[in-house]
């Protein structure tokens, strides 16, 4: 469960990433992918992190790495801030926090062992062992004899362990999940997922979970976070926000979910969100969603909204958050 | 009887494998890379031949046809020096020029093509200009323009073919450079804080090599035909050492008299071309095959 108490792990506050786009004789614009965006994450937790393609989740965990170009805002990772880190302090903070890639297809190098691409962590901060990458390969449920191959004699699922292996390597404390399932078949998910719930177990891990699959973030994640367009929407622990959605996003989010069984499916009213998201390029004034919200009225145009706290622990970036309940009860 | 069989059995075992895998070479790479082989050992084991002597003249013998006199199997050139010897002692000259040549060729291109496509923006910008300056540069020209100041020598043409050919080696290795450097497995070690040098090494250079491999030995048939003409012309390697291009420029003059002057080292050139070229067909192939496998494995 959830752990509030000490220093957070990572610490992301109003982090910023903007994108110059247009070059050429046009009025250059500033795409704000990433828009003052909030989180924190301790030790044993999981932050599911949601919202559909293009709202700048991925940009985020690019930022964490420095790969992403920082406008504004603070990154701390156990306590050091490492927003603008060098490349020798990328090392220090590789022992800290790793990531995962979403495709087990371009993550792992075709040319390399899975041995040497488990080993290449270790070798960059000097300190290779090779019965050390034997037990984390063992450890993710890939055999010794299977460690000389290469990654094409593997299956998805099988590199995707390889790629937790390579991540693990450094011992570090964080896992950033950049959607580590969606690429895999649903029955190979719940076997990686158990997996990282294994591991969170041991090794006390903290996991930043990113995917728009909800119900596999409803299945790992201890608190949510929705994304859009590049804002944190609503935020609070995973129960709540399942049971009792608050901003209208995240209620379209969830009556969206396909639902595995069809009788109950056809029960749900189809409530699915309309239209496409606004170009980053240029968003809609005031609140981002209210180009798409079924509630949007002259305020939302006029002021942007900020999160708010509504329960302890639950908040949303939403001027009239109760109305749709009434509606819906009724 | 019994125990010479046994003891056999693994050898012909082995012959009809070794069968089998020339039987499947298409017929193409199987000729180029006899003619191939035949000059490797040409060029080889003829130096070692109690005749061998490419310099000394002996004008009483002076334009032998081939096959006319023991002492000398492919006859004589105008101021009777043996062919043969000469053949061989000038593909030596020419093929370690050529592949001088093309060494520097595949390390520059390798350095330069890496680094403007891994790195891009003004790097590649300049990169790039200087490789299309080049491209735009009349090697022949360049060559005549620097050993007017200098005098010809075979090390001056190393370097100018050395600096001239590099482009085609540098497109490639650029081209796969950016294809790969947004994959993750490229990211991966920029994340744990590996410099630019580590992941070049570690995680696109393995991913170039076989391509260069390849444009090499399609380079090797280039490299010599225009090194042929640059002795044809006189700007490479000087008399009296022989090469291939400078006997055909002898024997051009001999045309009438003696045709074979000419015609022995061109047939040498063009062997060794077309034999380079049907090797590399089969390269090309062999290194696509694994590729299209591991296309069809991630699809």
């Amino acid at each position: 469960m959830m752990d509030v108490r000490g220093e957070p792990l990572l610490d992301i506050d109003d982090l910023r990433v903007q994108f110059q786009v247009g070059s050429g004789f046009g009025a250059k614009k500033v795409v704000k992918a990433v828009d003052g965006v909030s989180l924190s994450l301790h030790s044993g937790q999981t932050l599911g992190l949601v919202g559909e393609s293009g709202c700048g989740k991925s940009t985020l965990l690019r930022a964490l790495f420095g790969l992403s170009p920082v406008a504004g805002g603070k990154i701390t990772v156990a306590g050091k801030d490492v927003t603008h880190a060098g490349r020798r302090e990328r090392r220090m903070l590789s022992n800290h926090m790793q990531m995962v890639f979403q495709d087990p297809y371009s993550a792992l190098d075709p040319r390399m062992t899975v041995h040497e691409i488990v080993a290449e962590p270790l070798r960059v901060a000097g300190r290779y062992n090779s019965r050390e990458v034997e037990e984390l390969l063992d450890r993710v449920g890939v055999s010794a004899e299977m460690s000389t191959r290469r990654p094409s004699e593997f299956s998805g699922g099988q590199r995707q362990r390889v790629g937790i292996a390579r991540a693990l390597a450094l011992r570090p404390r964080v896992l950033i999940l950049d959607e580590p399932v969606s690429a895999l078949d649903v029955s190979i998910q719940a076997q990686v997922l158990n997996l990282l719930g294994d591991l969170q177990q041991e090794f006390g891990l903290a996991y930043l979970f990113v995917s728009h699959d909800l119900s596999v973030v409803r299945h790992i994640a201890d608190e949510i976070a929705v994304m859009y367009l590049g804002r944190i929407v609503e935020r609070g622990a995973a129960d709540a926000v399942f049971r009792g959605p608050e901003h209208p996003y995240t209620r379209s989010l969830l009556a969206s979910a396909p639902i595995a069984d069809p009788t109950r499916s056809r029960q749900r009213p189809p409530r699915t969100l309309a239209g496409e998201p606004p170009d980053a390029a240029n968003p809609p004034s005031g609140c981002a969603f209210r180009s798409r919200c079924p509630q949007a009225q002259d305020r939302c145009a006029e002021q942007l909204p900020q999160l708010r706290e509504s329960d302890p622990g639950h908040s949303r970036a939403c001027f009239f958050p109760e109305i749709p309940i009434r509606a819906a009860a009724s | 009887m019994s125990q010479l069989a046994s003891s056999r059995r693994p050898a012909v075992r082995r012959t009809a494998r070794t069968r089998r895998r020339i039987g499947r070479l298409p017929l193409l790479p199987f000729i180029g890379a006899v003619l191939l082989a035949v000059m490797a050992v040409f060029i080889v084991v003829v130096p070692m031949l109690p005749g061998f002597d490419p310099l000394t003249q002996n004008l009483s013998m002076a334009r032998l046809a081939p096959f006319t006199d023991a002492a000398h199997p492919l006859g004589t050139d105008s101021i009777g020096r043996d062919l043969l010897s000469r053949l061989a002692e000038g593909g030596r000259i020419t093929m370690s020029i050529t592949l001088a040549v093309v060494a520097i060729n595949v390390v520059l291109g390798i350095i330069l093509g890496l680094c403007a496509g891994f790195f891009g923006g003004w790097i590649d910008n300049v990169i790039g200009l200087v490789s299309d300056a080049n491209l735009a540069m009349p090697v022949v020209l360049l060559l005549i323009a620097i050993s007017s100041v200098t005098g010809p020598s075979a090390t001056l043409m190393i370097v100018v073919l050395g600096c001239t050919f590099w482009m085609g080696y540098a497109r490639v290795a650029r081209a796969i450079a950016i294809s790969l450097r947004g994959r993750d497995f490229v990211v991966a070690p920029q994340i744990l804080g590996a410099g630019a040098a580590w992941t070049i090494r570690k995680h696109i250079l393995p991913h170039v090599l076989p391509q260069m491999l390849i444009l090499a030995v399609t380079d090797i048939g280039v490299v010599m035909l225009v090194q042929a003409g640059l002795d044809f012309l006189g700007l490479g390697v000087q008399p009296p050492s022989p090469t291939w291009g400078g006997m055909i420029l002898e024997g051009q003059k001999m045309l009438r008299l003696s045709p074979w002057q000419a015609i022995i080292p061109g047939t040498a050139i063009f062997m060794l071309v077309v034999g380079t070229q049907f090797v590399s067909q089969l390269l090309t192939a062999e290194s696509s095959t694994p590729l299209r496998k591991a296309r069809r494995a991630n699809v």
